[in-house]
């Protein structure tokens, strides 16, 4: 049983269930095949069969040391340890997303078992900032918080994304934005200067006229509303995105009796290139108590340094395996 | 940017230039074709790598300051790049012409569909947040070399299969060992992504795998070289066999860079790319 168990044919079929399965998990998004017995099964049975396959070989570290030799155990422990990491994570790993608004404040956050744990430290949040290139893509979004706490020398950090916060055992990451939920929007046509001269609520499919510079009689009517508008294609437009974007409003204008033309306005940043008789130039939408909520994730993963020696492991023992061909090679040629 | 894109597809044409040469080189293989054919492919890198340069030059001109491989045009344009790189460094180990002409073809193929066919994502825009990383340069850079190591053993394999089925006693020891060093290497590299990848999923969103689905194909395409190498250490898997497998990892790993893109249902944290 243990031959089998640390046999290399055990090794070949279980990588060839995880990749099938995989395969499986892709083309089946809707099913969550990753958390399945059966492929957490395998995993298991593929840190048992490297386990068993390693111990007898520990004891080449008493004979003479070779590369090829470092590198298969220093590889193989590292997939072990990825692993245990890895199950660490699965089990022990806490992950909660905060909202907070302009003033508000979380000193403990909801785990697992519907309960609340303290963070031992408090997180006020001063202001969130953000900046939006014209085609609606974030160019950076920053929460800047005020670390507080009865132990906690008081200070104000910047959390952003690839710049997250540590304190404690944990880290906070800048993980998404939304506005407001009681918001309005509404069309708004600008002076020159920017100054808003005529505003009407937008109701979906509804028409409302503005009298704008260029057009006495401009009939407007949203079609569309995406609150995280994105771009990735020229006909790929959505919200779907884990990447929140800008809000935008899909509009129709009309001029009299001219020719319709649709295209997006947005909260920030200027026109969308699709418009091109002009009418849109000083159109905007605008939001009433136009608020950004930051979405702020605590992070406390007790895994990560494993998969991390684990990594190290991997790489070293690769790299002195791949070493170790080529030198082989060069001897045979 | 109209410079780096002229640079990029007269390195193109300059591709095409050494993919003819080599076909020539199939009916009369001399030494005098065999150098031009080398001299060729690097002109056509050097104009590519202008390009390449060029580009990069221009997001720091922009304000935006990245490495240009954050959409699906420059990661095509890049992995042109590193198919005539990898093939500048096999040839010269690797003489043969068929090869040649099938590395030349692919890398002329793909820069050709970045510069006539993909035409969005040419202009340089800001990143989003996520991307604006020193892990992008790292990340990308392993993987796409990983991904030219595979491109070479696979046509490496294609052309032994050819052979093959041409001749049954062909000898088979020099392909097995090439194709052990292109998977050995893109197999290191390959896994220098991953890792890296995950490394920077950890900073970014505090996630070091987040079963995206260009996560799990990189994980399949690694599985499968994976397989290649213990096949041929454990099970005494040789050219033929190998060569098959080789064929199918190249197809996972094309899968990996372009299939996860262009089908809708598995867009995910890498749908930019």
């Amino acid at each position: 049983m243990i031959e089998f168990l640390r046999s290399v044919k055990l090794t070949l079929g279980i990588l060839t269930a995880i990749a099938l399965m995989s395969v499986w998990g892709t083309l089946a998004p809707h099913r969550n095949i990753y958390h399945h017995p059966f492929y957490l099964g395998a995993l298991c049975l593929l840190g048992l069969n490297v386990l068993l396959c390693l111990a007898p070989r520990l004891k080449i570290l008493k004979g003479r040391f070779s590369l090829k030799k470092g590198g298969f155990l220093l590889s193989h422990s590292g997939i072990l340890v990825i692993l245990f990491g890895a199950l660490i994570s699965l089990v022990f790993s806490i992950r909660t997303l905060v909202w907070l608004g302009p003033g508000d404040t979380v000193d403990k956050i909801p785990t697992r078992g519907m309960t609340f744990e303290p963070l031992g430290f408090a997180l006020t949040l001063q202001r969130f900032s953000m900046q939006i290139h014209p085609t609606g893509i974030p160019d950076h979004y920053v929460s800047h918080v005020l670390v507080h706490g009865p132990d906690t020398q008081e200070r104000s950090v910047a959390i952003a994304v690839n710049h997250p916060f540590k304190k404690n055992s944990y880290r906070v990451f800048q993980s998404s934005y939304r506005l407001r939920s009681s918001q309005l929007v509404q069309f708004a046509y600008l002076s020159p200067n920017d100054e808003i001269q005529h505003i009407e609520v937008m109701v979906p499919g509804e028409p409302v006229t503005i009298e704008t510079k260029e057009c006495p009689l401009l009939m407007v009517k949203g079609l569309r509303y995406e609150p995280h508008f994105f771009m990735a294609g020229p006909n790929e437009i959505g919200s779907h995105s884990l990447q929140p974007h800008n809000p935008a409003v899909q509009v129709l204008l009309q001029c009299g009796e001219g020719e319709p033309e649709t295209g997006w306005l947005f909260l920030s940043g200027r026109r969308f290139r699709d418009f091109d008789g002009g009418l849109e130039r000083h159109l905007r939408i605008v939001m009433v108590d136009h608020t950004y909520e930051t979405g702020l994730e605590f992070v406390q993963d007790p895994g990560v340094k494993w998969v991390l020696v684990g990594a190290f492991f991997l790489l070293t023992g690769l790299f002195l395996y791949l070493i170790s061909g080529f030198c082989k090679g060069e001897r045979n040629t | 940017m109209i410079a780096d894109t002229a640079l990029v597809n007269a390195g193109m044409v300059v591709y095409v230039a050494a993919f003819v040469i080599s076909i020539w080189r199939l009916h009369s293989n001399n030494l005098f074709l065999t150098r031009w054919n080398v001299r060729i492919l690097c002109l056509g890198w050097l104009l590519h790598t202008a390009g390449f340069f060029v580009r990069w030059r221009a997001t720091y001109l922009l304000g935006y300051n990245y490495f240009p491989v954050a959409n699906r045009y420059e990661s095509l344009v890049f992995y042109g790049w590193c198919i005539a790189l990898a093939w500048l460094i096999l040839q010269r180990w690797v003489s043969n012409p068929g090869i040649a002409a099938g590395m030349q073809f692919f890398a002329a193929s793909v820069t050709a569909w970045a510069g006539l066919f993909q035409t969005h994502g040419r202009d340089i825009d800001p990143l989003m947040p996520a991307l604006q990383s020193n892990w992008l340069l790292f990340h990308v850079v392993t993987c796409f070399f990983a991904y030219a190591a595979f491109t070479a053993a696979a046509f490496i394999a294609l052309h032994f299969l050819y052979r093959i089925l041409r001749n049954p006693d062909l000898n088979s020891s020099e392909t097995d060992n090439l194709l052990y060093r292109c998977v050995s290497i893109g197999f290191f590299m390959l896994t220098l992504g991953i890792l890296s990848g995950s490394a920077w999923a950890q900073k970014a969103w505090g996630r070091y795998w987040g079963w995206d689905p260009k996560e799990v194909w990189s994980l399949i395409t690694w599985i499968i070289y994976a397989l290649f190498l213990h096949l041929r250490v454990a099970r005494g898997w040789r050219a033929k066999k190998l060569a098959l497998l080789a064929v199918v990892g190249f197809l996972a790993m094309l899968f990996t860079f372009l299939g996860v893109n262009y089908l809708p249902f598995l867009s995910g944290l890498h749908s930019y790319a």
